[in-house]
């Protein structure tokens, strides 16, 4: 309690990096299409700068503020709430490029579904703490969760934005098998999904033509093929070293969205695979930082909460760089801390503040069981009480169950430390 | 029991820890596999790839320079390249191929289905450019400009124009809608009038704009100025489409050279084409008689037995030769005059065109002696002439001539020749027996007025300045008193040869009797020719004698061509030419003469008795001439390909309508069949081609 609290450096470095080089990236690929559209070479880095800064502010607030006190449930329900009432706002918006995504309050949009995510994480670590020892509970814990996060999801789905809607329930699949919930529960969760899915290939004819585009994008390289196969040339061009800072070609109007959803194709056909492996490697110490962040946090909740950020920002990155090198087929979602817009920039970097908070009490022995139990002293004999009765509760499976020695010696750690 | 919940808490810590450490490790494993698809694409797929880039990215753009003129002697211009307005399409910028198309059809005077079809499948197939219209003249141009069509564009492109028509076609032919010379000087000179193309890097936007652009400048194409003179061609063209109409003969040709410097001054040939229209052109009468095809070159030709006689000093003019009252026996068969004649001198003799003297003179030089004449007169090997197609004519060797060939080469059958060459040939006796080689281009300069080539001539000595001399005396008497007295010239004395060779009748399988070649060469003024004019009239109807219908139209062109070249007229000469040419049109008057004449002519004419074996052989096949082999013959004779280049080959081949199969690089080395065999048009000709050091 004492000692003087200190983050990860690492995953700050990561963070700010990240989120600078994107200001700089977005302003070589959307130099071109900003004078196109507003007469202004500067227009969208300006306003990521704008945004960056507000971004930063919003970190530095969250790395001011401690994260336990996002357990509070009025911060909880009250975020979720805000989230679902923006995203039902979105539909008396008119669409942009077909799509009710955006909330627009004077020359600034918002896309609420980004913060949708963060609060459904914060979300989803409170209850799963909450729910400990009951994690096996499949109407206590698993479906309630999917719940929340399914209506959240069908919500964004209708925008629609499939790709931030599969990323959401991609949060709560992750979270809820961290947590403990049976394989069988995610399993049942996930089949009929799959099945679903495959059935909307198979039986809505667009979506197949949308399927073959991805397998074979050249086959119609100016129709359905045509963002992929722009995507492809760009990032082939590229080579070792790429063809320069700014000296792209593939964002005079060949590669759409070049400086939101496919900025990864423009840092690889200007910077190479050097500055691309470099993007991913920025990711990696994000994500090495981040989970060793999440595996020393003094609580259940901290640690659930920065599996969840951290998997928020890494899988959508990789889902984005995936799409973008023709792994995954197209679905729009940005790159965290790169793509231009702020709805995507500020709740990332607050949730990275929240990550970079959790950091700094990572490890410290005071500030884990005794304030937990601190905090929520009366809930905790029920629920331990209900495991071991309730019949659907979560069993220790045989080879799950610790020895006597290793209890005593993981009991003799936990004195010494936080895990 | 608080040890249990411990323990509880400690199992779900466990859980949580190893469960994130899961999520981590896929997490990374994805973060592999892209590292892997990353290094894959920027690696082994960077190649190709980024030259798809650079094909989207940058478009490069041919900016042709302009094609050089064609000048005549005197500068006057006979091409130039005029500028025109081209029409082509951005499919992908075209919504409606058919709204298009529709609009577009009427003016172009297009099917509108099938523009619409053709731009609908460029955009299928995602073409990037397609021609809609090549160089539309201005008015309709400006129309297409009307209609203001999005994702038509129009592009200037430069169009040959041939401002004179149809003047010196088969010399300057005629090029395709890319500028590409297809026949004539503009092929054979196609390099450096074209000059060479700049190219033209566009680099694009994904809208298709160019916001860069860096050149490589254009080489213009050089000028290339002819030896022919306009005036000369058009007055030339015109006493021979005259002469070809009032005969109505199937094709004529007349060439008019300056036997001094070799240059061809005109060329013409009818029929002609408008080089203008060349498409609409039919393929006969874009084909260059002059050096195109062969005819058996007749009585013509006799200037050869008489040359070599008098340079190996075998007889003199003045000796005087039995004719043996018109009948010769040569290995077996009878050679006939017509008229029988017995003494005559030998000016005398060549005046009446005697067969039998040429015949017996032919064999007192002997046969190896003769191929060495005729080879240095220039027959049997391509004169050289700046144009493209010429043939070499045939001429076989010694080795191969029948017993009978020696008589029937002196009298010019058995040969096939150029209008070219024996033009060129008696230019040899006009120059005092140097034979300097005929051509057609003076120069070729650059844009910009310097010269760049000239052309110097080869010349070779064919006979002694005596021989030459002696022989143009000789062939004065021919216009003055022997078959060409329609050959006199007002104010110039002339001399000349005239031929009337029969055409074999493809049916008859023998010399035709309606079908003749009649021809006049010669050259004025006699003591220092100034030109040598050859007029070939091929198939006339009537009236068929070279001296009947070939020399009035040497006569013509002569008498208007030497006062235009400023050559003085020869002194005490008759200004009134009219009376011997009256003498000449009325029959009437000089009846005696001139029947004479023609009965010479026609004696030489009746030659069925003596064909030559392998002519008749040749004729098996149904259909043979060597007269104008490719014209309408189905058999012709295979000819000699040795040493030629695969283009050339060819080209020749292409010309006599065979099918060649060339192996190999280099100069023609082998060949099959043989030279001089016959063979059917259509026929597969094998050729080797070797590298020879």
């Amino acid at each position: 309690m004492s000692r003087k609290l200190q983050a990860d450096e690492w995953l700050f470095a990561a963070t700010v990096g990240l989120a600078l080089f994107g200001v700089v990236v977005v302003y070589s690929s959307s130099a071109v299409v900003a004078q196109e559209q507003h007469g202004n070479g500067y227009h969208y880095v300006v306003r990521q700068a704008a945004w960056t800064v507000i971004g930063f502010a919003v970190m530095f607030a969250a790395m001011r503020f401690d994260y336990r006190r996002l357990r509070d449930g009025r911060i909880v329900y009250g975020l979720l709430g805000v989230a679902a009432v923006l995203l039902v706002a979105v539909f008396t918006f008119p669409p942009i490029n077909g799509a009710q995504r955006w909330i627009r309050f004077g020359g600034f949009s918002m896309q609420p579904s980004e913060l949708s995510k963060v609060a459904m994480v914060i979300f989803l670590a409170r209850f799963l703490e909450r729910r400990v020892g009951e994690e096996g509970a499949l109407w206590l814990t698993f479906v309630p969760c999917v719940a929340i996060s399914g209506f959240f999801a069908m919500l964004i789905v209708v925008e629609p934005d499939l790709g931030t809607a599969l990323m959401l329930a991609m949060l709560c699949l992750v979270m809820c098998f961290a947590a403990g919930v049976r394989l069988l529960h995610l399993a049942a969760a996930v089949g009929p999904a799959l099945v679903g899915v495959l059935g909307l290939l198979v039986l809505v004819p667009w979506r197949m033509r949308r399927l073959g585009a991805f397998l074979d994008p050249w086959k119609d390289s100016q129709g359905a093929g045509y963002q992929v196969v722009q995507s492809l040339i760009a990032v082939g061009s590229g080579g070792v070293k790429g063809v320069g800072f700014a000296e792209g070609k593939q964002k005079m109007f060949f590669l759409p969205f070049a400086h939101s959803d496919f900025i990864f194709a423009t840092i690889g056909e200007e910077l190479g695979l050097m500055g691309a492996l470099a993007v991913v490697a920025a990711f990696g110490l994000f994500l090495w930082r981040g989970v060793r962040v999440s595996v020393r946090a003094p609580d259940r909740f901290g640690r659930l909460l920065a599996l969840g950020i951290v998997t928020m920002i890494v899988a959508q990155a990789l889902f984005n760089i995936s799409v973008v090198l023709a792994l995954l087929p197209t679905k729009g979602i940005p790159l965290p801390f790169i793509s231009y817009g702020g709805s995507s920039l500020v709740p990332t970097l607050f949730a990275a503040g929240v990550l970079l908070n959790i950091s700094q009490h990572a490890g410290s022995r005071n500030l884990g069981a005794k304030r937990d139990a601190k905090e929520s002293p009366e809930r905790r004999p029920r629920r331990n009480a209900r495991s071991v009765l309730a019949p659907r509760g979560y069993v220790v499976p045989l080879w799950q169950q610790p020895s006597t020695l290793s209890i005593r010696e993981a009991t003799k750690l936990n004195g010494r430390c936080a895990y | 029991m608080s040890e249990y919940f411990a323990v509880q808490t400690q199992a779900n810590s466990d859980r949580l820890r190893r469960r994130t450490l899961i999520v981590a490790l896929v997490l990374a494993l994805w973060m592999l596999i892209i590292g892997t698809r990353l290094f894959y694409l920027q690696t082994s797929q960077h190649g190709w790839l980024s030259a798809h880039a650079r094909a989207q990215h940058q478009g490069a753009v041919s900016t042709n320079p302009s094609r050089g003129l064609i000048l005549d002697r005197a500068g006057r211009e006979l091409v130039r390249s005029v500028d025109c307005d081209s029409f082509f399409a951005v499919p992908s910028q075209i919504a409606d191929p058919h709204q298009t198309a529709t609009r577009l059809a009427p003016v172009l005077e297009a099917d509108s289905e099938a523009l619409a079809t053709r731009l609908a499948e460029a955009k299928r197939t995602d073409r990037k450019f397609v021609w809609i219209a090549r160089k539309l003249d201005q008015e309709r141009a400006e129309k297409v400009q009307a209609l203001e069509l999005h994702g038509i564009y129009a592009h200037k492109e430069s169009k040959r124009f041939y401002p004179n028509g149809r003047l010196a076609a088969h010399v300057l032919g005629f090029v395709d809608t890319d500028e590409l010379g297809l026949a004539g000087v503009e092929q054979f000179h196609n390099a450096p009038l074209a000059g060479k193309a700049g190219r033209l890097f566009i680099e694009e936007d994904g809208r298709r704009r160019s916001y860069e652009s860096f050149e490589t400048q254009p080489r213009p194409g050089q000028t290339v100025v002819l030896t022919i003179d306009r005036t000369i061609q058009f007055r030339t063209e015109q006493a021979l489409a005259t002469a070809v109409a009032n005969t109505r003969a199937r094709t004529g040709t007349a060439i008019v050279l300056d036997p001094r410097s070799g240059e061809v001054l005109a060329l013409a040939g009818v029929p002609a084409f408008d080089p203008n229209e060349a498409g609409n052109s039919s393929a006969a009468a874009r084909t260059n008689e002059a050096l195109q095809n062969i005819y058996e070159p007749g009585s013509t030709f006799k200037i050869v037995a008489y040359a070599a006689a008098i340079e190996e000093k075998l007889i003199q003019p003045e000796d005087r030769i039995d004719c043996q009252m018109g009948a010769i026996d040569v290995a077996g068969r009878i050679v006939r005059d017509h008229h029988p004649y017995g003494m005559l001198s030998m000016t005398e003799a060549l005046a009446k065109s005697s067969n039998v003297a040429a015949i017996k003179l032919a064999s007192r030089v002997g046969r190896e002696r003769m191929y060495d004449y005729i080879t240095r007169f220039g027959f049997g090997v391509r004169t050289g002439i700046e144009l493209p197609g010429e043939t070499p004519g045939l001429l076989r060797p010694v080795a191969r001539w029948q017993p009978s060939s020696i008589a029937s080469i002196a009298i010019g059958q058995e040969i096939g020749a150029t209008p070219l060459q024996v033009a060129a040939a008696f230019g040899a006796l006009a120059n005092d027996g140097v034979r300097v080689a005929p051509h057609l281009v003076r120069e070729v300069r650059h844009a910009d007025g310097r010269v760049l080539r000239r052309t110097t001539p080869s010349e070779q000595r064919v006979t002694s300045v005596r021989t030459a001399r002696a022989l143009r005396g000789m062939l004065e008497s021919v216009t003055v008193e022997g078959t060409a007295k329609r050959a006199q010239l007002s104010g110039y004395r002339a001399a000349g040869k005239t031929g009337t060779a029969q055409k074999i009748d493809p049916r008859t399988k023998a010399y035709s009797k309606t079908k003749y070649v009649a021809s006049f060469v010669g050259f004025a003024p006699v003591e220092n020719p100034s030109v040598v004019i050859i007029v070939v009239i091929n198939e006339p109807t009537g009236a068929y004698y070279g001296g009947e219908v070939a020399a009035p139209v040497f006569r013509e062109i002569a008498e208007s061509v030497l006062p235009y070249l400023n050559v003085a007229p020869n002194a005490g000469m008759p200004d009134a030419g009219a009376d011997v040419a009256s003498d000449a049109r009325t029959p009437a008057r000089t009846g005696s003469a001139t029947a004479a004449a023609q009965q010479v002519e026609r004696a030489n004419n009746d030659r069925e008795m003596f064909l030559p074996r392998h002519v008749q052989r040749t004729m098996q096949g149904g259909a043979s001439e060597v007269v104008y082999a490719v014209a309408s013959g189905r058999t012709i004779l295979m000819p000699n390909l040795f040493g030629q280049s695969v283009r050339d080959a060819a080209r020749v081949c292409a010309q006599l309508g065979l099918q060649i199969e060339a192996r190999g690089e280099g100069r023609a080395s082998r060949q099959r069949p043989a030279a001089g065999r016959e063979i059917e048009v259509g026929q597969i000709v094998r050729v080797n081609f070797a590298k020879s050091d």
